[in-house]
């Protein structure tokens, strides 16, 4: 079962701070990190992997410094990395981010399944996944929490839906992407992480996979961000300290007035 | 699409740097601005420079749609076994006043089998036309069948706005959609509004975690779409005296070419009080110190009769199921009382339950930034505070038996 | 000489750190509790190759060179000190194998100990012979095509779940040091019991049991090296092990730093958090240059091991000066958490007691002190 897991390096969102006199974002000395959700995905690759044999590939559209996260991928066991970068792919939305990752993919040849994490924690989008299986005109099961299966091509998942699940099965090839609960991601090993160390991680062009420029990056993104501000906080309420059994009560009262309980 | 800066005209004043908003995208160096990578072409730094020294090349996007052929507001209308999902009506009742700044009609798009009843619903929550597609095969939300019918409709009709409730399904095939018609697509948005000038969508939604907030705008493409999130825009009152024209069409999709099969659909049980629907929320942090904690949780609950939150450390550490989070990586919430219990309100946290009507926080430190949203707030031990809480709630339900007895 | 770290140094370090803190610290605090064998550690170091980090990959091994391993033991033992015991005293256990052993003794238990497929256990100290391991009274008599062991040694970690242990006998009292061999003894081996396991003050994880030989029979082949070689491999044993020991007392004193620095960040009294006042920094300062010094010590001293040379005299410095920095340093870290320093709540008050072992096994301090001036005075 040949698997390309595609994965993004964020910001750890969990690490950001607003600055309270300017009441802006700080973003300096926020860690980069392997997509949390991507890393559930690697990890569901792997198990497939080692189930049914086969190749896990991993992929990532970014800047240069995004190695460090492919390397992060290739520490956990995969096979291959390889870097998609380009100043072309600058500023894309997520529907050139798809159209870039579909051409990669293209361009790598055969595959059974891509797998991606659920959505990324900086953008919160879920909607590169679903954009790659539509350019590449294969089936998809999103946010799945488990992988039942794969024989005579198809691939039995758990679908995670609103109060429940749902069990499916997609012709391969697919695009599955993943929930948290899927798995537990495995931290690297020491032989992994000797081998991700001294890894050359090849790296594509907008040339090397055929990407016509006009739709990829800021110029084939059909949005484009008009203007970025940090939410505002509500007023201050009350609050009460002092000795626990009267401030509760108080509270106790506070609330039974409001007539919802 | 790109922004220049010349040169031989920037005094190096730094006035671009203050006015982007995203940091990083302008750097200085010799006392000239440079643009980097990490430029959206927003503008803000062409409007902010004194001296003109900044450019914005707007490059005509060859790929843009004729606008003038595209009117109409369309509601997905998301339905399991007949009932329509309650974000469909809160996004209808926003479509309908999306449409009336536009001057232009809402139209409800309802796909499934033996749903024509939920077109009278649609009228009653400002639906102005339903388009209707019935099909045994069309029974279960399937991503081939359901996006296959979307993008013929809105190829037919021509929408200029496209809205999604951003659930599980609503997020599946609206990205899809989005690709194969060659627009944009703006995920989760909690705010919509129009453009009176430009009477472009501007869809503003949470970044970056919930740090931040993004409006973000598709000003060539059309339609102009977005998935919204539940429990974000206010339901109308329903008027079942309104009426609307059903348009029928038919289904041209065969079993056999939908690429996915559901063998079964689970209600999950441990999720026995929907967070999302709850008028009550009692939400536990780490500072419960152990996974006992929620123990104390679940009783206030049940004394209340709501549901069992949790923040993301305690999912994390395993002390409760995903499920129970509530958070930018967990559900958004927004019922009438919203009490979280040593919970110190990570923005995370907060992204996720801030639109609750009553926040009532408990937590031992008076400096935790709970408190900051905080309708009413203890501080103190909440192994004190609950177990009296609980007490008092219990007095106030022993009370109204009496009466009712 | 100037120590710098490689770019697999910084690799490495991250890797087990985020494994250790990941995986190892969230069950320290039950560990010490339950005073039970976390043998899920031990799978979970397998599972990640910190078995066997310094020795040949193509053995099993993990390939990198000692200071990793002096790196990798030290994350290790800042989640959880017993299990950086039980990590080194597998290390301990099969090292006599890896000096001396032959190849087909090297391909039953040495590559299988590299892998942690086998655990090991370094089984030489007696109860009447600790420090001075010539006074050992277990005894092996060859009979036949087997070495017959009787005696008791005690203190032995791992032993009662290692797959084999190295265990030392006098196969000619006589000789006293020169009369000592060295065997590998199976797991389950008739003969060998496992005595009683010991109720520390500390690393109560890293379980402690008395073996006891009672005419329990080992194949000739199981002698490692010649017979009367067996003191010379301990004392070069123990000296690679010293290494492991520093190590795990500057993992421990940096763990404990972190603890104290974050406390006193976070603690407010008078209006201030406590880490505005100088008696807090000052201690603060000092800790840090403890954990430093020691650090680079141990550094110097496991980079020493590449050199196939002898460095006793460094080993036991190492050793020395590392233990008890760690105990200075988890002292003041605990004096910065004031009250709820002494409280199970903190992991500081597990840190304390763990700590106290590090001064006494592989040579108390006293021991060390004579090794390094018996060579200055020689």
């Amino acid at each position: 079962m040949n698997i390309i897991v595609c994965v993004k390096q964020v910001p750890d969102t969990t690490e950001v701070k607003i600055d309270p006199v300017t009441n802006t974002l700080i973003r300096s000395g926020v860690p980069s990190i392997v997509n949390p959700f991507d890393k559930n995905a690697i990890e569901a690759a792997l198990q497939l992997k080692e189930n049914y044999g086969g190749s896990v590939k991993v992929i990532t559209m970014g800047p240069p410094q995004a190695k460090e996260a492919l390397k992060e991928c290739l520490a956990m066991g995969a096979d291959d990395a390889i870097l998609i970068s380009d100043r072309a792919f600058a500023g894309a939305d997520t529907w050139a981010t798809s159209y870039t990752l579909a051409k990669a993919i293209e361009h790598l040849g055969e595959y059974d399944l891509i797998l991606c994490g659920k959505q990324a924690i900086d953008g919160d989008t879920a909607q590169v996944g679903p954009g790659i299986a539509e350019w590449l005109d294969i089936s998809q099961i999103t946010y799945v929490q488990r992988i039942n299966n794969y024989e005579n091509g198809l691939i039995n998942a758990e679908r995670v839906i609103e109060g429940g699940f749902e069990a499916i099965t997609a012709t391969t090839p697919a695009v599955l992407t993943v929930e948290k609960s899927i798995n537990e991601p495995r931290y690297p090993s020491l032989k992994g992480t000797r081998r991700a160390a001294k890894a050359e991680i090849p790296i594509l062009s907008a040339a090397d996979i055929q990407v016509n420029e006009e739709l990829a990056g800021l110029k084939g993104s059909p949005t484009f961000v008009k203007r970025i501000f940090t939410p505002e906080l509500r007023n201050k309420g009350q609050i009460f300290t002092g000795e626990a059994r009267e401030t509760s009560k108080e509270l106790a009262e506070k609330i039974i007035n409001l007539k919802i309980i | 699409m790109g922004t220049f800066v010349k040169e031989d005209l920037c005094i190096g004043c730094e006035a671009c740097l203050s006015a982007c908003p995203f940091p990083g995208a302008i750097v200085m160096d010799n006392g000239k601005a440079i643009i980097t990578d990490l430029c959206t072409g927003c503008g803000a730094c062409e409007e902010s420079c004194p001296v003109q020294a900044i450019v914005i090349e707007r490059v005509q996007d060859i790929n843009a749609h004729d606008l003038s052929k595209y009117n109409g507001v369309w509601i997905f209308v998301e339905q399991r076994e007949g009932i329509a999902a309650n974000v469909s009506y809160e996004i209808l009742s926003e479509g309908r006043k999306l449409a009336n700044e536009l001057g232009t009609y809402v139209g409800a798009v309802i796909i499934g089998d033996k749903i024509e009843h939920l077109a009278k619903q649609a009228f009653s929550y400002g639906a102005d036309k339903a388009f209707i597609v019935q099909s045994e095969v069309l029974k279960d939300y399937r991503t081939d069948s359901y996006s296959r019918i979307m993008i013929n409709l809105i190829d037919s009709f021509k929408p200029e706005i496209v809205l999604f409730g951003a659930t599980n399904n609503g997020r599946d095939f609206a990205a899809r959609i989005a690709v194969k018609l060659n627009t944009g697509l703006t995920a989760d948005c909690t705010g919509l509004a129009i453009n009176p000038e430009s009477r472009l969508l501007e869809q503003t939604r949470p970044a970056f975690g919930g740090n931040i907030m993004a409006t973000i705008l598709c000003p060539t493409r059309r339609p102009q779409m977005a998935t919204v999130r539940p429990n974000v825009m206010k339901k109308s009152e329903a008027d079942q005296s309104r009426e609307g024209e059903s348009i029928h069409i038919e289904c041209q999709i065969k079993e056999e070419e939908i690429r996915t099969k559901i063998l079964e659909v689970i209600k999950d049980t441990t999720i026995t009080v929907n967070l999302t629907d709850a008028d009550i929320i009692v939400s536990g942090g780490r500072g419960l110190g152990s996974p006992e904690g929620f123990k104390l949780i679940e009783e206030l609950a049940g004394v209340v009769g709501g549901a069992v939150g949790a923040s993301r450390a305690t999912v994390d550490a395993g002390w409760i199921p995903h499920s129970h989070q509530v958070g930018q990586t967990g559900k958004t919430v927004s019922p009438k009382i919203y009490i979280a219990c040593g919970i110190s309100g990570a923005i995370q946290h907060l992204a996720g339950m801030q639109s609750s009507d009553i926040i009532i926080a408990i937590n031992k430190d008076p400096d935790a930034s709970i408190f900051n949203v905080a309708t009413y707030g203890i501080v103190g031990d909440l192994y004190e505070v609950l177990p009296i809480l609980i007490d008092e709630f219990k007095k106030l339900r022993f009370n109204r038996s009496e009466q009712v007895s | 000489m100037e120590f710098n770290y490689t770019d697999e140094h910084i690799e490495i370090r991250k890797m087990v750190r985020e494994f250790a803190q990941g995986v190892l610290a969230p069950r320290a605090a039950e560990i010490d509790l339950t005073n039970e064998f976390p043998m899920n550690n031990v799978h979970e170091l397998a599972k990640h190759d910190l078995m066997g980090v310094a020795y040949p990959d193509e053995n099993g091994g993990g390939g990198a060179d000692p200071v990793s391993e002096a790196i990798a033991v030290e994350e290790v033992s800042a989640a959880c000190l017993a299990t950086g015991s039980i990590m080194t005293a597998h290390y301990l256990g099969f090292d006599a194998l890896y000096l001396a052993g032959n190849e087909s003794q090297k391909e039953k238990y040495l590559y299988p100990a590299y892998t942690g497929e086998k655990l090991a256990a370094f089984c030489l100290t007696e109860p009447d012979a600790g420090t001075d391991m010539s006074a050992n009274k277990t005894t092996a008599v060859l009979d036949g095509e087997h070495y017959v062991l009787n005696g008791v040694k005690h203190f032995i970690t791992n032993g009662a779940y290692a797959d084999f242990l190295t265990v030392f006998a006098m196969t000619d009292k006589s000789k006293k040091a020169k009369g000592m061999s060295v065997f590998i003894v199976e797991k389950g081996t008739p003969g060998m019991e496992i005595g009683t396991g010991d109720d520390k003050m500390g690393i109560r994880g890293a379980r402690t049991h008395e073996i006891i030989f009672k005419d329990c029979r080992v194949p000739k082949e199981n002698l490692i090296g010649a017979e009367g070689e067996g003191y010379k491999i301990a004392l070069h044993v123990i000296d690679r092990g010293r290494v492991g020991i520093a190590a795990m007392a500057v993992g421990l004193a940096q763990a404990a730093l972190d603890s104290a620095v974050k406390y006193a960040k976070e603690r407010e009294v008078f209006g201030n958090t406590i880490s505005n006042y100088q008696g807090i920094q000052w201690m603060i300062a000092e800790m840090a240059t403890d954990v430093e010094a020691a650090r680079m010590l141990t550094y110097h001293v496991a980079s020493l091991k590449e050199s196939g040379k002898r460095f006793s005299k460094e080993a036991a410095m190492a050793k020395l000066f590392a233990s008890e920095a760690s105990n200075r340093v988890v002292h003041k870290a605990l004096q910065i958490h004031g009250g709820y320093g002494y409280m199970k709540e903190y992991p500081i008050e597990r840190m304390y007691r763990d700590q106290r072992i590090l001064e006494l096994f592989e040579g108390t301090s006293q021991v060390q002190k004579m090794v390094i001036s018996g060579n200055l005075l020689k």
